[in-house]
């Protein structure tokens, strides 16, 4: 059941997509159509991260780390080039990892959120 | 206090003698697994050789993390003259000025507590350590979260 409702997600990854299974499977019904809901709005996908760490490349470094909620990071980036270009190819390495960190920090505050509704 | 009630109540079906010898083994099993889990919860993550060993565990599954720390013990360990000129691709193709030259000679010098040096180096050295510190606290604290709520910490 919870698995059908994942499926509206788009451009869900497996382990995001095994990580929200464990995690919502102790809500209601009704708080997982919610909970997906306002996920799917905040949520962040891989490849937009990508795109924007690929950008320190040719212009403006650090958009990844401001979209991450990350804005010391974002200014540090910025004001050094992506800290003299190793900071960007951390990130192209890493673009995953980070995206999926920040997704499972807006799923714990969701849930929180959900339950309190 | 669970375990004090098992221990007791294995100790009376010892004293009455109603108990078998593969049942003693696998209670005391499970008390010694008890014990254990009580004294971890004990000496928790602030038992600085465990948190020290979970630091290390965490770099090696979190490249981030990796990444950050062996930066910043690079930067404390190296005599801070001349590997910022071997480290920088952008001085390398010729840029002579850039708004962050100097930030990885400032944190050198902060790491080795001389802070004029630091100061004149980049004055922006003692921001960017706390915001390096601050996201590697921010990525350990998530993984002990995932860890405190069951969940596989990636």
């Amino acid at each position: 059941m919870s698995q059908n409702i994942l499926m509206n997600i788009p451009g869900l990854e497996p382990e995001e997509m095994l990580f929200l299974q464990n995690f919502i499977k102790d809500l209601s019904p009704e708080q997982q159509q919610n909970f997906v809901m306002l996920y799917n709005g905040k949520r962040k996908d891989p490849q937009t991260i990508l795109i924007m760490a690929l950008i320190g490349f040719i212009g403006v470094a650090g958009i990844q780390r401001f979209m991450l909620n990350q804005v010391g990071m974002g200014i540090l980036y910025f004001l050094t080039g992506g800290l003299c270009l190793i900071g960007t190819i951390v990130d192209i390495v890493n673009y995953k990892k980070m995206t999926i960190e920040f997704n499972q920090r807006v799923a714990i505050e969701t849930a929180a959120m959900v339950k309190m509704i | 206090m669970r375990l004090h009630q098992a221990a007791i109540s294995v100790h009376i079906k010892i004293l009455e003698n109603r108990i078998s010898d593969l049942e003693i083994e696998s209670c005391l099993h499970l008390i010694m697994r008890q014990m254990r889990g009580n004294a971890n919860l004990i000496s928790g993550l602030w038992f600085p050789a465990r948190s020290i060993k979970f630091f290390f565990s965490s770099c090696f599954k979190n490249a981030e993390l990796l990444c950050w720390t062996s930066a910043l013990l690079f930067l404390a360990i190296s005599t801070t003259h001349d590997f910022h000129f071997i480290l920088c691709p952008l001085r390398l193709a010729g840029f002579t000025w850039c708004p962050g030259c100097g930030l990885g000679r400032s944190i050198s010098f902060l790491l080795h507590l001389q802070f004029n040096a630091s100061w004149n180096a980049h004055p922006l050295g003692i921001p960017g350590l706390l915001v390096i510190l601050k996201r590697i606290s921010d990525l350990i604290k998530h993984r002990l979260l995932l860890i405190k709520l069951n969940l596989n910490p990636l």
